[in-house]
């Protein structure tokens, strides 16, 4: 799994000529990685099992009390339901069995909240948490980038000086915190972005197709629908969008500025080569791959760090739907909403680092 | 310039987002709109809509609007108890059998007529599924179906006022064909066996004046008015219970006219309302309560279970002041509050008394105070919280040298600790399905919530045995007067030195446009809300 920004060295005349020698070796070796990644998966994903299980067995909360109530949980016919229902009356080590075994059969459990099967609930929630981790990943590009570029290239001035707070405060801000203002002055004192929820109240769903509601929207020939979902996912991905934006800005400055100083940007300028096209082909090429490297890190972020501003806001993608069971003690959803977030995680991560290979094959060395 | 470029690229986006989203919502409104009414409400915690599983607040506005029960109350007048499904019923003197007749105009929402055998299988299930609410049907011995149109409920033991637990939602009547046809069963294993909860959770099967369309968990439920109701009180074609998660959107929503109504918003939020004229605001207090208890046993806490330390703890409680902690709270003036039969008055109310509270402390060996725990969750549901509560006891009771440690917990931990009667004090928010004097049973000696306090016929302290004794004859007493006297003293005698006190009301406040007509009447403390009473302008 890829757990750190990769910064390649800069392309000068010494790296260019290690290059071909060494390609076939390389390409050897990027191949064993992802193949080890692959094989090492189902054990990571085992381990996150087994840690999920033990957090929810070793928590000081019966989960029959959270379920029946103060009052429910006086009906000892209901506590024995409940507990034969969720194998809670067998012994821990035969509880993570079933568990597994009924996880490799494709059952997620029931939910102890809403009686549902987890599988149905996280099929409807991930298409949102889909939607929303892909806009405010393009959002966060769109600040990120742009921003980082410009730092760079005016290095000292009044912009670099800004791009430089507003990256501090982007990156310190905790999202709960941005989710709340942007909710009290985007929504609630000027009325500029739709409040909490997918979905206009009088607007009635598209058929669910792919389950992203954008997409099934115009599907089914509902731009004004589209439109909508559009509007309602403005706050979540602006707050979203500008916390991940700040740490792109600041990778793609960092990287451009080592850029600019580089051997092949004196040869470009040497050659006379306009200013915008040595900063926006040349230099910026070269921090693509850091920036790409922070796209995978950053999607799996949206994933799982998106549970408080999805709270917030009202989207019911999965992180709500998480927040929603963990105060309820439904353990199979936290577990199996978990369990999605770490795959999810994992596979966005394998497909940037195989991605890699593609921005520059360089890179493959440092596999 | 061109610095900004981008920067102006994503605020037209989103102005863009945002603009087309307004125009389409004007544009697809049109009529539907004054015949839909959208209520904004937290779903977080809410669903299943399964009337025999569900026992959280917003089950009871569902379960009224979808179905009905064999009897209801009279709006907010909790004495009187009248016809609903059933039109006529009587009690048999040995106050264990209850005979309904029902009313033969009643029919589901397919059109079919409302059996006895509906009730009696409804009844059953709501037992055997062993859900969070099964618990009210534990006191049934059996429930039998003479012919179609008579119900006769037989229960283990001897409670006249177990006729009011027939208007609480959970005892729904469901229509036993639809119902069976996906997955229900009334079978004794029916815990295990019965798989109708997620259908009924996005469909319904009863006799109401609303039916479940949709539901999307967490996020939306949505009801049409039911075209074969057999009383067609419904005004509004559809009803949307839309998820916004916070007060202040609730709000924000409500003053644009995205939400038509809302619930349960704060002192700060309230407040201002009432002077807006395009804003109406109805309420009352709640079946949810706040309650203070005290262990009995000698071996979870000796000072505290000794007479004259919780006739003390009585005295040192600053009573007033915790009526005024939030907007809407009421002050309880003994177990059982005010807006029910035999409520303690407030001329009976307990006063703070800190240097008889001290006095005390001192006859019992106590002057230099002593060192306790006082459990309680930290649940943020309720305005104000169980540890804002906790918090003004602890500084009440530390006037009179009484050190209290609050141990503050998620509700489901702190419920397992209080559960295993492991507190020496707790405080708790606690409620009853429907509001009757008797609810103090599970407080008295030997109830469940007694237990846990350690108070029960082995260890009846000093006031123990006159309480069972009375209530004993409260729950048999068919002279409807001397029950709740019965009930009345009872919960008055314990304002002395009782393990409990009854502390405050926990408001239930709803908001809604000023052109909802009937607000004031559809609310109220069993059903919470009956959508089927508004109306719109």
């Amino acid at each position: 799994m890829t757990d750190q920004v990769v910064t390649p060295a800069p392309p000068d005349g010494a790296a260019a000529d290690t290059r071909r020698p060494l390609r076939r070796g390389r390409r050897g070796g990027r191949r064993r990685s992802i193949t080890r990644r692959l094989v090492t998966l189902p054990f990571l994903l085992l381990g996150m099992t087994l840690l999920m299980f033990l957090i929810s067995r070793f928590l000081p909360a019966d989960p029959a009390v959270a379920f029946l109530g103060n009052n429910g949980a006086d009906n000892q016919q209901a506590v024995d339901a409940f507990n034969a229902k969720y194998g809670l009356d067998r012994p821990l080590w035969e509880q993570y069995w079933i568990y597994l075994d009924r996880l490799l059969h494709g059952d997620l459990g029931t939910s102890i909240s809403t009686s549902r099967p987890v599988a149905d609930e996280l099929a409807a929630a991930f298409p949102a948490t889909l939607e929303l981790a892909v806009a405010a990943l393009l959002v966060s590009l769109l600040i990120g980038i742009p921003l980082g570029i410009l730092a760079a290239a005016r290095r000292s001035s009044l912009l670099d000086r800004l791009t430089g707070g507003f990256t501090l405060l982007g990156v310190s801000m905790p999202p709960f915190v941005l989710a709340l203002l942007a909710l009290q002055v985007l929504y609630l004192r000027l009325g500029w972005v739709a409040g909490p929820g997918r979905l206009d109240p009088f607007l009635d769903p598209p058929p669910t197709v792919t389950g992203v509601m954008t997409v099934d929207a115009l599907l089914a020939g509902q731009p004004a629908v589209a439109l909508d979902v559009l509007h309602h996912l403005v706050l979540p991905a602006v707050v979203l969008g500008i916390i991940h934006g700040a740490f792109f800005a600041r990778v793609v400055r960092s990287t451009m500025v080592d850029a600019l100083r580089g051997d092949f940007v004196r040869t470009a300028r040497g050659k006379g080569l306009p200013g915008r096209l040595i900063v926006g082909r040349h230099a910026f090429r070269f921090a693509l791959i850091p920036t790409l490297s922070l796209v995978g890190l950053t999607f799996g972020e949206l994933f799982a760090g998106a549970i408080t501003v999805e709270t917030i806001t009202g989207w019911p993608g999965v992180g709500r739907y998480m927040y929603n069971a963990a105060t309820k003690l439904d353990f199979p959803a936290v577990m199996a909403g978990t369990l999605l977030i770490g795959v999810a995680y994992v596979l966005v991560n394998l497909v940037v680092d195989l991605l890699y290979g593609v921005a520059d094959p360089r890179v493959e060395e440092a596999s | 310039m061109r610095r900004v470029i981008p920067l102006l690229a994503i605020a037209t986006l989103l102005v863009a987002a945002g603009g087309c989203g307004n125009d389409s919502k004007s544009g697809d409104a049109g009529d539907a709109r004054s015949k839909t009414l959208v209520y904004g409400v937290n779903l977080k915690s809410q669903g299943p809509w399964d009337p025999h599983v569900g026992a959280v607040g917003l089950d009871r506005v569902v379960n009224r609007a979808a179905y009905d029960t064999l009897v209801a109350y009279a709006g907010t007048d909790y004495a009187k108890v009248v016809p609903d499904l059933a039109k006529e019923w009587t009690v048999a003197p040995d106050a264990k059998t209850f005979t309904f007749t029902l009313d033969p105009a009643a029919t589901f929402a397919t059109g079919r007529t409302v059996t006895a055998e509906d009730v009696r299988w409804s009844f059953t299930r709501l037992k055997n599924l062993a859900g969070p609410p099964s618990y009210l049907a534990g006191p049934i011995e059996s429930v039998t179906a003479p012919d179609p149109a008579t119900v006769v409920v037989t229960l283990k033991s001897p409670d006249v006022s177990f006729l009011r637990q027939f208007v609480d939602g959970n005892f729904s009547v469901l229509d036993k064909e639809t119902a069976t046809a996906n997955g229900a069963t009334d079978a004794a294993d029916a815990a295990k066996t019965d798989t109708a909860t997620n259908w009924l959770s996005a469909n319904s099967a009863g006799s109401g004046p609303y039916k479940i369309e949709s539901w999307s968990a967490g996020s939306r439920l949505v009801m049409v008015k039911n075209p074969k109701a057999w009383r067609p009180t419904a005004f509004f074609e559809k009803i949307i219970l839309q998820d916004v998660p916070t007060p202040d959107a609730q709000l924000a929503a409500l003053k644009r006219g995205e939400i038509d109504l809302t619930q349960a918003l704060g002192k700060s939020l309230l407040e201002p309302l009432e002077s807006e004229s395009r804003l109406q605001v109805a309420g009352s207090p709640g079946l949810t309560w706040f309650l203070l208890g005290m262990t009995r046993a000698p071996k979870t806490d000796p000072n505290l279970a000794k007479q004259q330390v919780q006739e003390a703890i009585h005295h040192a409680l600053d009573y007033e002041g915790i009526g005024q902690l939030a907007a809407g709270v009421q002050q309880w003036y003994g177990m059982i509050p005010p807006f029910i039969p035999g409520g303690v008055a407030e001329q009976e109310a307990p006063k703070q008394d800190v240097d008889k509270a001290k006095q005390l402390l001192a006859a019992a060996g106590l002057s230099g105070g002593f060192d306790t725990e006082l459990c309680t969750t930290t649940s943020t549901d309720h305005q104000p919280s169980a540890l804002d509560l906790a918090q003004k006891v602890q500084a009440d009771l530390k006037n009179v040298g009484i050190r209290v440690k609050i141990d503050g917990q998620e509700n489901s931990a702190f419920l397992t600790k209080y559960r295993a009667a492991e507190c020496k004090m707790v405080l708790t928010i606690d409620g009853p399905a429907f509001p009757d004097p008797s609810h103090i049973v599970p407080y008295l000696p030997d109830g469940a919530r007694a237990l846990r306090m350690g108070w029960s016929s082995e260890n009846p302290g000093w006031d123990g045995a006159g309480y069972s004794a009375a209530a004993k004859e409260a729950l048999t007493q068919t002279d409807e007067t001397r029950r709740v006297q019965l009930w009345h003293d009872i919960a008055a005698g314990m304002n002395t030195d009782g393990p409990w006190v009854g502390l405050a009301s926990v408001p239930y406040s709803f908001a809604a446009d000023a052109r909802i007509k009937g607000l004031d009447q559809a609310t109220n403390q069993v059903t919470l809300l009956d959508i089927a009473a508004l109306r719109r302008d």
